[in-house]
């Protein structure tokens, strides 16, 4: 109880001091909101004006006690530059960037458990697992302009656009899925083959074999049964990456996630949109943190019984 | 382990592998098959759009993309033909008074909004001078991105904009077909002021929907489309079946696609998603024969030429390196000038797509001729000016501002280049695109590697905001303070006689390059791709595409 209490509490005290750090560096980049707003040719007159109806020209003290107000009242506002609604924006967003995210970590988890059961069967074709590993030395912009080519051009069988348009289809997901899910594929693959190595050394594993247990169900029932804990964590810790990864994608592909909209809105000096998203992003990271600390405590009984002592 | 359980084994391993190679081809197979066939022919096409489209809402554009999208949409009074001659449009006429102080419009009968549910049980009415009033007014508002236009010019607008009188004196309805704007100071060209889309007529019935839905899901005009859906990924529109004008073109529907990334929207232009694109600079050189053709007919490379075509449009833009006047001494500046060899920088940076333009005013403008038909660059004359400038070679440095947009960097490289040959050095800093925009207005920028879009069409307009005292520090950038060249541009509210405005404009022109507040470098021409069954590809000198005459076989 006492621990749940403290991570609530310290989840807050996270949110006020991302916040107010958003709120700094929003004032720390250069450039005036007003100014971005009606251009270069506008008169300062008019630009005044507009600096006066946004609240830009007040001290910094009172528009930070107006933003943490407004904040409190889990109130996000409305975008300066057109007026959107904050956090019906965010929340349209990030359901696509979470889309986008969790295709990507389905498909890495298909692929580094197909890819290792292969291996089980045809040791032989362990050198497939070895090009997996470009998903971590290639950065995400390149390898999705790369994949673009090869799918667009030598082997065009799936959109490269279009996500989110009226033609959308699972299909115009599947390319900037791949590449979001590339460097977990890496990864994951990699954890899975360690441990699977490790327990083709154990007794339990020999045991089975000359018990005559098929391939199938040995490597089901008795080494994934025992590695899954570490290769299920590997998948969660992956999440945050894969998040940021997401938000790359999301611009090569023209997604409509979050990606573009942060960059939209640093571009724009939109502030309460980007407070918006940094504040949802915070949020998401902390509950992310949470769920997969109750996660590992449920699937794995050796940290129940630490937590317990 | 005995042979038998060896091949047995082994014919497992051959099974599993067959089956996972069945499952990869049936799913390629499978992929390929499923995938939509989205070739666009007949009637439909498919625009690829380079970034995405957040508001429909004329007063808060933001970009030339939203403009391009909402000139499809909606109509202003008057606008621009491919040869960028005015054209009327929801005004049938207009007359001026003898001073220019006065525009009274005729509007024109039988117009009718785009029909929705917002009008009723008609779905649509006709419009009306009342329309053009609140349309007007609201661009003159404190949000209005486009009122800088305007603000200035026509009378009251000023105080409305501060709050001060609820609606703009200046702009008045004398009866439901006939409306009146009445401005601070004569302008005979003000007509030219308000071609650009940006000053397009709208329902006050749709902006009553509120800020969510006005411009974000709802676009109410007259124009030749309708819109049908938008998203941040795309803009359906349909030919309006009641549009009031006869066009040529057979588009039904028009599809803006956003594919933000130049290369993967050059492949779906392969692909066959998408029909026609704007060539980006970046992909200039790889798609266009620098060798061949001209920046308004550029040839195609192969295999490009083999199924698209390429046209190029002359568009009301120029790109300059800006010269802070109260930093620089005149023989400075003409120095700079003179050393800029313009004609190779526009090669490099342009790919061969832009034109060289050494005075302020873009070509193609409202039948106006430049005085300068070709490159000032000369070294000799350069070196003179230097010496007699203050400019000391052993001491003195200038910071060239570059930013992330319009190749500024790479044009602050080469002109670094062009001036070290005649003694000047410069150094390149690096700012982004608002950042430098502050420092120009704040008077701290020495020079500035900067662009305009203009949105008048003619030449009065753009001398009086570049170079006029009076629009120090924006828009007159350089803070260019020359009363010979103020006396020209009050001159020029005087002259209603076209011919003898731009014989006045040129001479302005003449000064404003002798005078060198900025050293004006070449136009970039939009060229366009597109698949060789479209015909009657056109846009005007505001960059507007002109869907409506689009014919596609």
């Amino acid at each position: 109880m006492n621990r749940a209490i403290a991570s609530v509490l310290q989840g807050i005290s996270l949110l006020v001091g991302i916040a107010t750090l958003t709120f700094l560096l929003f004032n720390i980049i250069p450039g005036d909101p007003a100014r971005i707003m009606l251009g270069p040719n506008a008169s300062e007159e008019s630009v005044q004006l507009l600096r006066t109806e946004l609240g830009t020209d007040r001290p910094l003290w009172e528009q930070y006690k107006l933003h943490l107000s407004k904040l409190l009242e889990l109130n996000l506002g409305r975008s300066i530059i057109d007026e959107r609604v904050v956090s019906g924006e965010i929340a349209d967003k990030f359901t696509t960037t979470l889309k986008v995210g969790l295709s990507g970590l389905t498909i890495a988890l298909i692929i580094s458990y197909a890819l290792n059961l292969l291996v089980f069967y045809v040791p032989a074709a362990s050198s497939l697992l070895i090009i997996t590993r470009f998903g971590v030395v290639t950065p995400t912009f390149f390898s999705g302009v790369t994949a673009a080519l090869i799918f667009g051009v030598f082997l065009p069988v799936v959109p490269l656009s279009g996500y989110g348009s009226s033609e959308s289809t699972i299909f115009t997901l599947a390319l900037p899925a791949f590449v979001t899910g590339l460097y977990p594929i890496a990864v994951m693959t990699g954890i899975l083959r360690e441990k699977i190595q490790e327990a083709l050394n154990s007794l339990y594993v020999h045991s089975a074999f000359s018990l005559g247990f098929s391939r199938f169900h040995i490597f089901h029932a008795v080494i994934l049964r025992t590695v899954a804990v570490s290769w299920l964590a590997g998948w969660v810790n992956l999440l945050s990456i894969v998040f940021v990864a997401t938000l790359i994608v999301e611009v090569i592909f023209s997604i409509p996630g979050v990606g573009p909209l942060l960059v939209k809105s640093i571009q724009q000096k939109d502030y309460p949109m980007l407070q918006g998203i940094v504040i949802v992003n915070a949020c998401f990271f902390i509950s992310l943190s949470w769920i997969s600390e109750a996660l590992f405590r449920i699937l794995d009984p050796r940290i129940r019984q630490h937590a317990e002592t | 382990m005995n042979t038998g359980q060896l091949k047995g084994r082994i014919s497992l391993n051959r099974t599993l592998l067959s089956f996972l190679i069945l499952i990869l081809a049936t799913t390629t197979i499978l992929l390929a098959g499923c995938q939509k066939k989205t070739t666009e022919k007949g009637e439909n096409l498919v625009f690829g759009l380079e970034n995405e489209i957040t508001t429909l809402d004329p007063i808060r554009n933001s970009n030339i993309y939203e403009l391009q999208v909402m000139g499809q949409i909606y109509e202003g009074l008057v606008g621009l033909d491919k040869n960028n001659q005015l054209i009327p449009l929801l005004a049938e006429s207009w007359a001026v008074s003898s001073d220019f102080k006065t525009w009274k419009f005729r509007i024109r009968k039988g117009v009718y909004f785009h029909e929705d549910p917002i009008f009723g049980p008609n779905l649509t009415r006709e419009v009306e001078a009342e329309d053009v009033r609140y349309s007007f007014q609201r661009i003159l508002s404190k949000q209005s991105t486009s009122s800088f236009a305007l603000v200035e010019v026509i009378k009251g607008a000023r105080e409305y904009q501060a709050g001060k009188i609820q609606n703009v004196s200046g702009l008045r309805v004398i009866a439901p077909d006939t409306f009146v704007i009445e401005l601070e100071q004569p302008e005979p060209f003000f007509i030219n002021r308000i071609t650009s889309p940006l000053f397009s007529i709208f329902p006050k019935e749709a902006v009553d929907l509120g800020a969510d839905i006005f411009g974000k899901t709802k676009a109410i005009g007259t124009g030749p489309f309708r819109l049908v859906h938008k998203s941040d990924v795309e803009v359906i529109l349909e030919r309006n079946p009641k549009y009031w004008r006869k066009t040529e073109g057979n588009v039904k529907q028009l599809k803006f696609l956003v594919i933000k990334n130049d290369q993967i929207r050059l492949t779906e232009l392969k692909n066959n998603k998408i029909a026609m694109m704007a060539i980006p600079l970046s992909l200039a050189s790889a798609i266009v024969d620098r060798g061949k053709g001209t920046p308004s007919s550029p040839v195609l490379k192969p295999p490009f030429n083999e199924s698209y075509k390429a046209a190029g449009f002359k568009t009301f833009n120029i790109h300059f390196i800006g010269l802070n006047c109260e930093k620089m001494d005149v023989h400075l500046r003409r120095a700079i000038s003179l050393a800029i060899n313009r004609k190779e920088l526009t090669r490099i940076v342009t790919a061969g797509t832009g034109t060289v333009v050494p005075g302020p005013i873009p070509p193609g403008i409202r039948g106006y001729q430049t005085a300068y038909q070709d490159d000032i660059f000369n070294l000799e004359g350069a070196k003179m000016e230097l010496k007699k400038s203050k400019y000391d070679p052993a001491k003195d440095k200038i910071e060239l501002l570059v930013h992330e947009k319009g190749n500024s960097e790479q044009i602050g490289q080469l002109v670094q280049d062009y001036l070290s040959k005649i003694g000047i050095k410069v150094i390149l800093k690096r700012l982004d695109f608002n950042s430098v925009i502050g420092m120009i207005i704040k008077g701290e920028a020495t020079a500035f590697s900067m662009f305009i879009e203009y949105v008048f069409s003619s030449p009065e307009p753009m001398l009086n905001v570049l170079f006029h005292s009076s629009k120090i520090p924006v828009p007159n950038f350089w803070r260019y303070n020359n009363p010979q060249m103020d006396e020209g541009i009050e001159t020029l509210r005087k002259i209603g006689n076209r011919t003898e405005a731009n014989a006045l404009a040129r001479k302005l022109e003449k000064l404003a390059v002798d005078d060198a507040p900025a050293v004006f470098l070449y136009q970039l021409n939009n060229l366009v791709i597109y698949r060789k069954d479209i015909s009657n590809v056109a846009y005007n000198g505001h960059n507007i595409p002109i869907f409506s005459e689009i014919a596609i076989k």
